[in-house]
């Protein structure tokens, strides 16, 4: 059997977050495809060039040690962006999915955290490790965002889109909502705002946070993945953790819309299986959400990413809810519109015929 | 010979510098001159990583005989403070991580502006340790400077500083060592001093030099060791981007120790200052309490009386 190897930062089935299912569903496709796949993750690795960034120095490592192996081992190698940073040069068949640039990353975050972390995603993660994760490598962005990023950061023309997957076929509109409301013990006459990601600033977690202060008619559902800081406690708030795909599916239906404020986002994986799920998605036009948000109606939902720093935004957000509950043939048609979208341009079936084309699966 | 032009002829001007020597008599032969030269402007500190006890000589306590070597030619060239590290000679590779650890703790204590240390393709395996430890070490102190000498071999400089009013100074603290240089110092001291004569050549004076490449600023051993080398040596993609992952690595927890200590710092002034406002609400209560006592007709008696007593 041939044999591929997944290059990437963290066990897929231990930590929770979009490159990581992105992760899980190529090793069902490889495995389908009669291909075995081996993961290496970054974080498995030793810092054994002792840089004092003890990540930095495990992803260095992780590239490193495919230069000993012998050049016929794997069919190829997929990296997971910068992730492939200390495999250079490359010594086999490469394809690097860039599932953002920390470049555009840094940029968006610039003045929100220290200087030194700024620079370190911008030129340590960014420029040095994004570039040469790219060198040599068969490149694949997982939105037109990330592809104009590339080349604008980068330099790099040669990009393929292939947006991320959405298994439209499980990620569905269940019309159960008050059992499911019953059963995480949540009102049914209460209107339920969702928020998916990890609580940091990037996320919009400070926007998200002004909004349940100020919004009390509301309820929240905060899903938080691996990483980022604990949400705060408040009496009309749920913090859940760690949910399997099964308790996601369940949280997108019971919520009636989700709030997703985000400073930066490659794809922005928690809103496109929110909206297969008929969940509408007020938001910031980052990652697949830009091209979303350029058509009609969804744009009325779109939150301009320069209006979050405003002292108007809660009363943006609040214009926004007031609109999709107005009405309620408005609403319906918005959740119809919205799982119509992920099924024609992000569904499963679409990202696995673009993958097996490009990988030259059978 | 187009970089000619380029060379420097003076030290920075620097108060404070270490001079590490793998062995006693490493430290003169590579910057004897250079120091009795300085001695008076600069205050040196000599670090001898091991009493060269390996040394091929059938006497016995070798080391302590070149330790009181050391001791005597420093006396000759001017310089006071010595460090002894005592570690096995011949053995430095194995012992890099506690070479490391004395390199770290003694430029923490010594605080130096510059480090004189043999050049890292210099023959001998300690001296090649020695250099690889301190630019280790400097990877994280980007604003040190390292001078690279000569010992075992002629090295690409771009500082020459001349000796030759400090030759017979440099000549007579070679001269004390006598069982370092196996009992045959004239050949030495005669080889020593002829390199340095050899560097006239580069000046067209009558004159004698030592001959250093100053780094400016810490480079990566991979780095030096191509520049020094002409860069005739071609560097692997895997060493360049290590290179420049390694310096962008130390910059950056630079930086995040100066936020730290900017952030422990704006903590104790907001405390501070929060103390003094505090300590002004109390004095002006005070102020007003005593303005109030004044006021009041028994202290104006009672001052009264005071005054009249």
């Amino acid at each position: 059997m041939r044999k591929a190897l997944i290059l990437t930062g963290f066990n897929p089935y231990s930590v929770t977050g979009g490159i990581e299912t992105f992760t899980q569903t190529l090793i069902d496709l490889l495995n389908s495809s009669g291909v075995n796949p081996e993961l290496a993750c970054a974080s498995g690795f030793e810092n054994a060039y002792n840089l004092k960034h003890e990540f930095i120095g495990q992803v260095y490592a992780a590239g490193r040690s495919l230069s000993a192996l012998p050049s016929d081992r794997y069919k190829f190698i997929l990296c997971n962006g910068y992730y492939g940073g200390g495999y250079f040069p490359k010594k086999f068949k490469t394809f690097t999915v860039f599932h953002s640039t920390h470049a555009a990353y840094a940029e968006a975050i610039k003045g929100l955290v220290p200087l030194s972390t700024y620079l370190e995603i911008r030129f340590i993660v960014g420029e040095l490790f994004e570039q040469t994760a790219a060198s040599g490598a068969k490149i694949i962005a997982v939105s037109k965002s990330v592809r104009c990023e590339l080349e604008r950061y980068y330099g790099l023309k040669q990009v393929e889109i292939i947006p991320n997957p959405i298994d439209a076929g499980f990620f569905l509109r269940l019309l159960n909502k008050e059992i499911l409301r019953s059963k995480y013990r949540i009102r049914h006459d209460r209107k339920v705002g969702l928020f998916v990601g990890r609580w940091e600033l990037s996320k919009g977690s400070d926007i998200v946070q002004n909004v349940i202060k100020n919004l009390k008619n509301l309820f929240w559902i905060i899903v938080t993945c691996s990483g980022g800081e604990a949400p705060p406690a408040n009496d009309n708030v749920r913090v859940l953790s760690g949910l399997k795909k099964e308790q996601m599916l369940e949280i997108y239906n019971l919520s009636d819309f989700m709030l997703f404020p985000s400073r930066y986002e490659g794809f922005g994986l928690a809103a496109a299986e929110a909206m297969a799920c008929g969940l509408p998605v007020i938001g910031t036009p980052v990652g697949f959400l830009a091209e979303a948000y350029s058509e009609t109606p969804f744009s009325v939902f779109s939150i301009p990413v320069s209006s979050l720093d405003g002292d108007d935004i809660v009363m943006r957000i609040n214009d926004r809810i007031d609109r999709l509950f107005h009405d309620r043939d408005f609403y319906e048609e918005i959740s119809r519109r919205s799982r119509e979208l992920i099924v024609k341009n992000y569904n499963l079936t679409i990202w696995h015929n673009r993958m097996k084309e490009i990988l030259c699966l059978s | 010979m187009s970089e000619l032009s380029d060379i420097r002829y003076a030290l920075p001007d620097v108060k404070r510098a270490l001079v590490f020597s793998p062995h006693p008599d490493d430290e003169t032969i590579g910057c004897g001159g250079t120091m009795a030269l300085y001695a008076d402007r600069i205050d040196f500190t000599v670090v001898t990583l091991s009493k060269g006890e390996a040394i091929n000589i059938p006497e016995e306590n070798k080391g302590d005989l070149r330790k009181k070597e050391l001791v005597k030619a420093m006396q000759v060239v001017g310089v006071k403070d010595i460090i002894f590290l005592d570690m096995p000679d011949g053995k430095f590779e194995e012992n890099s991580d506690e070479i490391g650890k004395n390199i770290s703790e003694i430029c923490r204590r010594k605080d130096p502006e510059i480090i004189f240390v043999p050049s890292p393709l210099d023959p001998h395996p300690d001296h090649r340790q020695t250099a690889k430890a301190v630019i280790e070490y400097t990877q994280s102190s980007p604003s040190l400077r390292i001078a690279f000498y000569e010992v075992y071999t002629p090295i690409r400089f771009n500082t020459l500083i001349d000796i030759g009013r400090k030759l017979e100074t440099k000549r007579e603290a070679l001269s004390q060592y006598h069982y370092s240089m196996l009992k045959k110092k004239d050949i030495f001291i005669s080889a020593i001093l002829s390199l340095n004569r050899f560097r006239s050549l580069f000046t067209l004076e009558e004159s004698c030099y030592e001959a250093f490449f100053i780094a400016d600023k810490p480079p990566t051993l991979g780095g030096l060791s191509r520049w020094m080398a002409f860069n005739s040596r071609p560097e692997s993609p895997e060493e360049e981007l290590l290179d420049t992952l390694r310096m962008g690595d130390a910059l950056l927890k630079e930086l995040r120790d100066c936020e730290r200590n900017a952030s422990f710092l704006q903590e104790r002034t907001l405390a501070m200052q929060k103390s003094i406002d505090e300590k002004s609400l109390l004095l002006s209560s005070l102020e007003k309490k005593m303005t109030s006592l004044e006021k009041n007709l028994f202290w104006k008696i009672a001052k009264y009386l005071y005054k009249n007593r």
